[in-house]
């Protein structure tokens, strides 16, 4: 952290108005894409957002500087999401469902250059609730499997399958996705 | 590709991910953080001012009925003050009673008998009656500290002629007595 991004963090402990303003315009992107990542619809992404803002202001003054701000952030949007999707109940973390896994020859032609952004994204949310949630965590928000499992309510041994398996249902559906869009392709 | 590859090719592509909020989020944000602060302060306010109503209650309870505070208690403690007021006649009549009682209530019995009123001079009562559980307490605990407010219970002091005791009477202090008031 700069020594600006510190006074600015001290000068919202001490309730500042101006600094709490400028806090946010420099985060809420950040925050929101964080909160629509976790969140069914661009409307729970915005409750959500401003949920977590009101949370950061408020825990702010046990923030220590000496830890990652944009890190300490991205749990707190992650947790609220999370709290905020059990509290309506509109999705369990533990979904069985038929899933596609890819095969080791599938693996084998798995290239990162054959796939854009928002066909990973759109093969992250095809996952089952539980794996996509686990996923990313993991792999884009950077948690360890044990805080993963205290903010989930679940094994860390759970979080760790669950992880493997997100990752190779991922990797099916890509794969999946690629045949589906060579073979329209080849149609027209 | 490897697992790890994977991983990172993924973070990669969202690490740095941002995405404008609405227009009206940050107004609506700032609006509701207000609302916060003006609820905690009315909380904070409120919460003082009910603890002022409560200890000015309090303190009004206990210093206008002081027998509250002693409701459950028998034991009531004399005023030096009234002591002296009381007639010594009065003092003497009431005595006798409180000398009976006592030496029961302690389980000193055979100390008791051996103690007597001075038939001369009834104003020692008091004094007397008194002064003996003192005595016979400070004979259980033999090496205790003597108490200051114990009146004197020297045999000189049993001697003393009315006279003499109510001139005592009225340059020394008499110290509070203990009466227990059975029914």
């Amino acid at each position: 952290m700069d020594s600006e991004e510190v006074e600015l963090i001290e000068r919202c402990k001490k309730g500042h108005a101006d600094a709490q303003r400028r806090l946010y315009s420099r985060y809420s992107p950040l925050l929101f894409a964080v909160a629509l990542r976790y969140s069914n619809t661009r409307h729970d992404a915005e409750d959500i957002a401003q949920d977590a803002w009101v949370k950061v202001f408020r825990y702010l003054k046990s923030f220590s500087e000496n830890n990652s701000f944009e890190g300490w952030l991205r749990r707190i949007v992650v947790n609220t999401a999370i709290t905020h999707y059990r509290r309506q109940k509109k999705h369990t973390y533990h979904v069985d469902i038929d899933e596609v896994y890819a095969t080791p020859k599938d693996l084998e032609a798995f290239k990162e250059t054959d796939y854009n952004k928002e066909e990973i994204e759109k093969a992250i949310n095809a996952l089952p609730k539980g794996y996509a949630t686990v996923f990313k965590m993991y792999v884009i928000e950077g948690f360890k499997h044990k805080e993963i499992a205290e903010t989930l309510g679940i094994d860390v041994n759970t979080s760790k399958s669950q992880l493997s398996r997100a990752r190779r249902a991922l990797q099916g559906t890509l794969i999946n996705m690629a045949r589906i869009a060579k073979k329209s392709d080849g149609n027209q | 590709m490897g697992i790890n590859k994977v991983d990172q090719y993924v973070k990669g592509m969202f690490a740095d991910e941002a995405i404008q909020p609405p227009k009206g989020a940050e107004n609506a944000l700032f609006e509701r953080m207000d609302k916060i602060r003006s609820r905690k302060r009315r909380a904070r306010i409120f919460g003082s001012v009910a603890l002022v109503c409560f200890a000015y209650w309090g303190s009004a309870t206990l210093f206008e009925n002081p027998e509250v505070a002693f409701s459950n208690s028998e034991q009531v403690e004399a005023n030096p003050a009234d002591l002296s007021a009381l007639d010594a006649d009065e003092l003497a009549n009431e005595m006798p009673v409180i000398a009976n009682e006592e030496p029961m209530e302690s389980n000193q019995s055979e100390a008791i008998p051996s103690v007597e009123a001075p038939s001369d001079s009834r104003l020692a009562a008091p004094a007397m009656t008194n002064a003996q559980p003192a005595e016979v307490q400070q004979g259980d605990r033999k090496g205790a500290l003597e108490p200051i407010d114990v009146l004197p219970a020297s045999p000189a002091s049993h001697a003393m002629s009315d006279k003499a005791l109510r001139e005592a009477e009225e340059e020394r202090w008499v110290m509070p007595a203990v009466v227990k008031v059975k029914d």
